[in-house]
């Protein structure tokens, strides 16, 4: 059994602004609290109270907001219910901190098994922050962090600090470092935008005022490819997205669309209509050589890879009506695995191999659906009366996100990948689409 | 892209082209090849190369011709779109230096990459049925832009049909 895996790391990757100064001495347990493999089950009930100021200012609210960011990250990942402020009984007066300080019947009194406290020193643009995860059943420390950082990394420490809890009670890593991005419609442009995987922090990858469209990550999670029309044709591209560098990746008269990474990052998947129909070729981008997948007078669109990169998912016309399709990557061995409805698009392999989500219209509505590879166990997970579409997995393949339309307008949306649950948006200006979930960096 | 670095790149991609020949050989006057990777690095390791297909740079509207119309989900040239693209056909032939191009748009309904594709099949099929009525394709070129660039704005069944279209622009450069 692996749990508290994160105490016994000796290094830790640093950011360049974010640095860990000391992990505390804590007693591991072999307790794993909490069963990943059924996410279904029961909340564990944690009070993350906001941080306290011990020395300097706070304008910016960052105490609170660090709290917030981190009980946000654990109720969203649908293992954890964080207690509401409102029950808390410990006089907020009180720097209780550590064990020694922490009087836990405050906190077991209402409800809560765990507890995240953290203190911030400020000084200048700079802070210093320690927080620590307790089991407050039984009044012990979990996991203690100290981070130094400007003040303007409160919300990126607070996510590294919720990866360090949701390791600590699962043993997997947490995706609350990712970013996503995706596509803001404007009135005569489109833009791609990343922002972190809760919406903060959004802003737009290039500069130019052209329709740009269906960005999708390289496995480094340094690139994204995307179409756009700046030379008034769909041709691919991609941009460096530290730098805002792009590269022309192809330019074929007519479409080149949806550029999907190999796994390993030698090939691109992607859809050609050069020769005057839209087919699935491979695309070797050092050699600028292409292979063609299929062979069909129909729409051939949409190509998504296995993550052991042996199969691609697509979309194809060929029956009559839009359905998903798998082949090898060869290009052999061509199955339909949709069946139901007459309208089945956009899909996408999970990383962990087992599932393909995709966009189901049902009854004039679109709708998240997932299915197993070889078509069966096909389960409709959104069911909210809105329109969705276009999911993506997030790296650990546990939580999708995909637009959803409420009200008029797409916005992005998070869930995790179960039916019964209600998305979480993302973002709220203007109209977002095509949301490409990242993959974790190092 | 600018002016300067697209000849920069014409220029290095001609001399690729002599020099190394093409993994996929182009259609004539159809596609051309460039390198991918910066020119001034010069030829042998790390030289990319992609289809730099050939593309109007510039269109303008034209009242003369008019726009054809789809059903949800299909190309399928219906019988008033071909009255109109007779007429549109018409215009060509009149106006026999002129290049036109075909733009297949969608409505907002379903997603954006396969709305791209219907685009494009629509873009084809209008081509395809000028091209029947005696149009050289030489003179008809096609672009799809999908859900992108709707005419409509609301979700009603009218605002979606006047955006399920093919629209016809006349090349300037």
């Amino acid at each position: 059994m692996k749990t508290y895996a994160g105490l016994h790391r000796t290094t830790i990757a640093f950011l360049v602004f974010v640095g860990v100064m000391a992990v505390f001495a804590s007693e591991a347990s072999a307790k794993v609290y909490l069963d990943i493999n059924n996410p279904g089950g029961r909340r564990l009930p944690i009070a993350v109270p906001s941080f306290i100021v011990l020395e300097g200012t706070d304008p910016a609210g960052a105490a609170s907001e660090m709290a917030a960011v981190i009980a946000g990250d654990l109720k969203f990942s649908g293992f954890f219910e964080p207690v509401p402020a409102e029950k808390f009984i410990e006089d907020p007066r009180k720097k209780a901190l550590t064990r020694e300080e922490i009087h836990f019947p405050d906190w077991t009194a209402v409800g809560a098994e765990a507890l995240i406290k953290g203190g911030i020193r400020l000084a200048g643009p700079r802070m210093e922050i320690e927080i620590r995860l307790f089991d407050a059943v039984q009044g012990r420390m979990i996991v203690g962090k100290k981070y130094t950082g400007e003040i303007r990394d409160a919300r990126r420490i607070a996510h590294r600090f919720s990866n360090e809890v949701f390791k600590a009670f699962t043993g997997e890593d947490g995706i609350f470092e990712t970013q996503i991005a995706f596509v803001r419609r404007e009135k005569d442009h489109s833009q791609i935008f990343i922002a972190d995987y809760d919406g903060a922090n959004a802003a737009p990858v290039l500069s130019g005022k052209e329709i740009n469209l269906k960005p999708r990550w390289h496995p480094d999670g340094k690139r994204l490819a995307y179409t756009s029309y700046k030379r008034r044709n769909p041709d691919l591209y991609e941009v460096d997205v530290a730098s805002g560098r792009e590269k022309l990746l192809s330019g074929y008269t007519g479409l080149n669309l949806g550029g999907a990474w190999s796994p390993k990052g030698d090939s691109i998947a992607l859809t050609l209509s050069r020769d005057g129909n839209s087919e699935i070729y491979l695309l070797d981008p050092l050699a600028g050589s292409l292979s063609r997948l299929t062979q069909h007078s129909a729409i051939d669109v949409s190509p998504a890879w296995s993550p052991d990169g042996s199969r691609i998912a697509f979309v194809s016309d060929r029956s009559g009506s839009p359905q998903i399709y798998v082949m090898d990557a060869s290009g052999e061995n061509v199955r339909r695995i949709t069946f139901e409805g007459s309208y089945n698009t956009s899909p996408a392999w999970s990383p962990r191999g087992d599932k393909i989500a995709f966009t189901a219209r049902r009854g004039g509505a679109f709708q998240i659906a997932v299915v197993n590879p070889d078509g069966t166990d096909l389960k409709i997970l959104t069911n909210n009366g809105a329109s969705h579409e276009d999911p993506t997995w997030s790296p650990d393949g546990r939580y999708l996100s995909f637009s959803s339309r409420r009200n008029g307008r797409h916005q992005i949306n998070i869930m995790p990948a179960q039916p019964g649950i209600a998305p979480l948006a993302i973002t709220s200006k203007g109209t977002n689409l095509t949301p490409a979930w990242s993959p974790r960096r190092p | 892209m600018s002016k300067a670095v697209r000849m920069i790149t014409v220029v290095f991609a001609s001399a690729f082209l002599f020099a190394a020949g093409c993994a996929e050989k182009p259609k004539a006057g159809d596609e051309g090849m460039a390198p991918g990777s910066e020119a001034g690095k010069g030829p042998g390791a790390g030289v990319g190369e992609t289809g730099l297909g050939d593309v109007p740079k510039s269109v303008e509207e034209s009242a003369a011709l008019k726009d054809i119309h789809f059903d949800f989900d299909k190309s399928v040239i219906t019988d008033v779109s071909k009255e109109t693209l007779k007429t549109n056909a018409e215009w060509l032939k009149k106006n026999g230096a002129q290049k036109i191009q075909v733009e297949g748009h969608c409505d907002e309904r379903g997603t954006n990459e396969y709305n791209l594709a219907l685009g494009d099949r629509r873009a084809s099929a209008a081509k395809n049925y000028l091209v029947l009525l005696g149009i050289d394709a030489k003179r008809v070129s096609t672009v799809s832009y999908g859900e992108e660039k709707p005419l409509c704005n609301q979700q009603t069944e009218d605002c979606w049909a006047k955006n399920r279209r093919g629209h016809f622009v006349v090349v300037t450069k």
